[in-house]
């Protein structure tokens, strides 16, 4: 048994799944679900060419590992999540969740939840390069994160 | 007098010009509401309604009738990419 059962990580270098499945695998825990976002060549029509990740970094660590820790409470897992920052190339990782437990429900449950969790609070911002031009992404109306308080 | 350090991200960042700055604070009772406004003048291309812009007060969201102490790191967040479907 990891003496901890989460661990959270926001790096610039290019993140390594394997890694993560390890720290969420046990014996006890026969389940493991990794989550990869990758990057997409495309928003709609749009040929996207990179994207540019930045955070504030001390409360975005505060912030996954606060969902890490509710995730722990709410279900028997072990769970890793890495963001990456800074120029990310298309096809490659700027999201890993991987999740073990002892029965797959959970960790697809766990797994799923953490990604909608992320995207409610956690202070990282995502720039679109695209042929032509470049934009951050950002729902102005969608973002109420006092409304997604944890607990 | 207090004085509070204000944090730019992202697009704000990209619009102020600007990473981070003292505010001086005079009133005794200002609001974080308050506050932004008064950035939002100080730095007129931050393209937001001040109304609806959400910040962090030593790192953790706080309402806007939340008053500012000396010394408190306020960092302006502007949207994550919440409520989009790029997974």
């Amino acid at each position: 048994m990891p003496s901890k059962k989460y661990r959270v990580r926001i790096t610039e270098d290019k993140l390594n799944p394997s890694d993560a499945t390890h720290f969420a695998s046990s014996e006890r825990h026969g389940a493991a679900v990794v989550f990869h976002g990758v990057t997409r060549d495309h928003t709609n029509s749009r040929k996207v060419i990179l994207l540019e990740y930045e955070a504030y970094v001390p409360m975005a660590k505060k912030k996954l590992e606060e969902i890490a820790k509710e995730m722990c409470s709410n279900w028997d897992i072990l769970v890793a999540i890495d963001h990456r920052l800074g120029k990310v190339d298309i096809g490659e990782e700027s999201l890993v969740v991987a999740v073990g437990s002892p029965h797959r429900q959970s960790a697809f449950e766990a797994a799923s939840y953490s990604v909608d969790r992320i995207k409610q609070t956690v202070p990282i911002w995502k720039k679109e390069h695209f042929e032509g031009g470049e934009v951050w992404i950002g729902d102005a109306d969608g973002f109420r994160p006092l409304e997604h308080k944890s607990g | 007098m207090k004085e509070v350090t204000v944090l730019y991200f992202a697009s704000y960042r990209e619009q102020a010009g600007v990473m981070a700055e003292k505010i001086n604070i005079t009133s005794d009772n200002t609001n974080l509401g308050e506050l932004i406004k008064h950035i939002c003048t100080i730095h007129p291309k931050i393209v937001a309604e001040p109304d609806k812009i959400v910040a962090a007060i030593n790192e953790e969201y706080q309402e806007h009738n939340h008053v500012l102490k000396n010394g408190d790191t306020v960092a302006l967040i502007p949207p994550v990419s919440g409520g989009s479907h790029d997974y």
